[in-house]
């Protein structure tokens, strides 16, 4: 079992969205992490085949994917990240709908729904409505019907995105039990949904990998190391123009802050333990400001 | 799978509303056509609907027969004893709609006698009935081909530089070929199905809606992601929406013709539907019967949906639109009204619109003719085989445009 990404090159008009992407990925968790439009979407659409790459190659165990065709979707499973289903269907007639889509036979769809249900938690709710259902309960009905043929490769396109905590520790909780013999590749910008479940991470940055490797090898390979310092809202300012700034913690005389630097940044300065958090936004750091920067 | 492509069509918001109008549309047609029969009764008072039928059906069952001397003289006598009473001849307007009563009975009869004997094709005069004192069954009939030579090869007319000469002596082979005399009986039943059936080339303009959506509302609620990355989404599954289109149009098209047919003929009678079609439009070149130019009308009609909805399904697939879809049969509805009379090319080009399937009845009454390499073809008859040619092609085209599609 081997998803073989080389060379792959996704243009629009003139955006280069993903550019020169190689990859192998083998049974195990696979955390995708960037920013927003950092290209992690697109390399997920071309490989489940929803585009076509401008240039390289996507195999599985050495086929190309689109020459496959639908002999590889049969081995997929997939939540997108805008993940929406038909309104009107119920829970069950929904999962039952994608059984069909996925060429479950009917003898054994009507059992693989019931057990998906029970395996998400959405029994209760199986004869509600698609429209009824709240955030997570859709998300759950999002990864039943991607796990519904037991897929080789699941892919997650932002899965825990508007959930609460709750939620999303046990949407990690299910895709560690999940990830079992298959390839689970999971895209988010929140750090703490991959650094606990994750064989391997890969920061994806303007279309290109930037650095890739089990979170150990990406502690230890981190530009950066993590300080933290006292100092006055004033002194703050001066810092946060010449550091990354990773955490501000005010206190009663002052602020401690945790900041990125490669020497020690101020004479009181105090290494910290790094990491994954830090090391994200060691590379993603001049974005640090902006919507993603929810570290 | 159709019918998982049925629940999504059939349930959503808009496809009950598109139900809704076209259950609408339905009840209109029958209303319309239950309707349209009107007796007038001996106080000059006015009734509508199945007892009005039932009351002309007594009146014209002494008038049924082969329309030849004998019943020519009768409608002509019976004419003239009316119009010789004083209700007839009163300027009031209930004493004459008393005096019009009498005359309902033979009513289609005495029309084809003002028909028959107009002064020129061109011309008709309600009253010419009322004037004639003496009838001859040749003369009648023989009216019909004198006129309209005089009409074909009148150099003041339009007619003589709108049709070829082929084209003339189609016309006129039609006119020679028609058998007299004609057999009259009531037909008011038969002649309203046929008449309102025109309504329900409406239907694909409601239908469009639930048509375009089977290809759009994956995108609308953001589904499409998960169905196209389905093993069967690409190629099954989207045949089945095909299928279901074709379903839909089938289903419904044939259900309301058969709710229609069933009010209509059973609330008028069901009776007359071998009565020519000339008992009713004299000039009409085309020697059918009223029940078959209603077959030949619902037939073309279906073939003509058929093509309109496989059209807006193509154009949702190709072009992931449903307002551009949805506005396709709307055009070509609506447009050759604007362009009409704008050149002679244009105009010979808009007779064979896929519109001119879905109104036989309108085809088969006017004189339009179409030569194609010499050869003299009705519109509808060379409609039927091309459209039935361009749904085939549309079929697969529909699938594969919606195969193809990428999600950037």
């Amino acid at each position: 079992m081997e998803l073989k990404i080389t060379h792959l090159t996704k243009t629009f008009d003139k955006t280069t969205a993903v550019d020169q992407v190689s990859y192998t990925l083998r049974p195990g968790v696979y955390g995708l992490l960037g920013v927003n439009g950092a290209g992690k979407t697109t390399l997920m659409r071309m490989l489940t085949t929803l585009i076509k790459p401008t240039s390289g190659d996507i195999t599985w165990d050495g086929e190309d994917i689109f020459q496959m065709d639908e002999q590889y979707r049969k081995r997929l499973g997939y939540l997108p990240q805008d993940y929406g289903a038909y309104p009107e269907f119920t829970v069950q007639e929904y999962l039952s709908y994608i059984c069909v889509l996925k060429g479950i036979r009917p003898a054994a769809a009507g059992r693989k729904v019931k057990q998906v249900m029970e395996q998400m938690g959405l029994q209760k709710a199986k004869n509600k409505k698609m429209k009824t259902l709240s955030g997570g309960m859709k998300r759950r009905a999002g990864i039943a019907q991607a796990v519904l043929n037991d897929p080789e490769i699941l892919i997650l396109d932002e899965p825990t995105a508007g959930l609460d905590p709750r939620e999303r520790i046990h949407f990690r909780n299910l895709i560690s039990e999940m990830a079992q013999d298959r390839i689970v590749l999971l895209s988010t910008h929140i750090v703490s949904d991959v650094a606990s479940i994750a064989n391997e991470i890969m920061l994806m940055k303007d279309g290109r990998f930037i650095s890739t490797g089990t979170v150990e090898a990406l502690l230890a390979g981190s530009p950066e190391k993590a300080w933290t310092c006292r100092c006055t809202r004033s002194q703050a300012a001066d810092l946060e123009k010449r550091y990354k700034v990773a955490n501000v913690v005010p206190g009663t005389n002052g602020l401690t802050l945790r900041l990125l630097a490669k020497e020690r940044p101020v004479e009181d300065a105090v290494l910290e333990e790094t990491t994954l958090e830090d090391v994200f936004l060691s590379y993603m750091g001049e974005r640090s400001g902006d919507a993603d920067g929810s570290l | 799978m159709v019918r998982y492509e049925l629940k999504k069509a059939l349930d959503s918001r808009g496809g009950k509303v598109a139900l809704a109008l076209y259950l609408a549309l339905v009840i209109l047609m029958c209303w319309l056509s239950v309707g349209s029969v009107t007796w007038v009764d001996d106080q000059g008072g006015h009734i509508k609907g199945p007892a009005a039928a039932q009351k002309l059906r007594q009146a014209q069952s002494q008038w049924e027969g082969f329309v030849d001397q004998e019943l020519l003289n009768r409608v002509l006598q019976e004419n003239q004893r009316i119009e010789s009473t004083p209700q007839a001849q009163s300027q009031d307007v209930t004493q004459r709609d008393i005096a019009f009563g009498w005359k309902q009975g033979f009513a289609p009869i005495r029309e084809m006698i003002s028909d028959s004997y107009r002064d020129s094709f061109r011309d008709y005069d309600y009253y010419t009935a009322d004037r004639l004192t003496e009838i001859d069954e040749q003369t009648f009939y023989g009216n019909r081909i004198r006129l309209l030579e005089q009409w074909l090869y009148d150099e003041t007319d339009s007619a003589f530089t709108r049709f070829s000469e082929e084209e003339k002596q189609y016309i006129l082979e039609q006119y020679r070929q028609f058998q007299s005399p004609v057999y009259f009986e009531y037909h008011e039943g038969w002649y309203w199905l046929l008449h309102n059936t025109s309504w329900l080339s409406y239907e694909i303009l409601i239908l469009s809606f639930l048509l375009a959506g089977l290809f759009t509302n994956e995108r609308k609620w953001k589904a499409e992601a998960v169905y196209l990355s389905t093993p069967l989404g690409r190629k099954m599954a989207t045949a089945a929406k095909v299928k279901a289109g074709i379903a839909l149009i089938t289903l419904l098209y044939w259900a309301a013709i058969l709710v229609y047919s069933l009010v209509t003929l059973g609330c008028l009678g069901a009776q007359g539907g071998g009565c020519m079609i000339q008992v009713r439009s004299w000039q009409c070149m085309y020697n059918l019967s009223i029940a078959h130019v209603w077959v030949i009308q619902v037939v073309c009609g279906y073939l003509g949906q058929l093509f309109l909805g496989l059209l807006v399904m193509y154009t949702a697939a190709r072009f992931d639109s449903a307002p551009l879809a949805v506005s396709v049969p709307f055009l070509l509805y609506f447009l050759p009204g604007f362009l009409e009379g704008q050149a002679d090319w244009l105009d010979r080009l808009l007779k064979l619109g896929p519109t001119t399937l879905t109104d036989g009845y309108s085809q088969i009454r006017s004189f339009d003719l179409v030569t194609v390499f010499g050869k003299v073809f009705p519109p509808l008859q060379l409609c039927v085989p091309v459209y039935l040619a361009l749904s085939l092609v549309l079929i697969p085209a529909i699938g594969a445009g919606f195969r193809r599609k990428q999600i950037a």
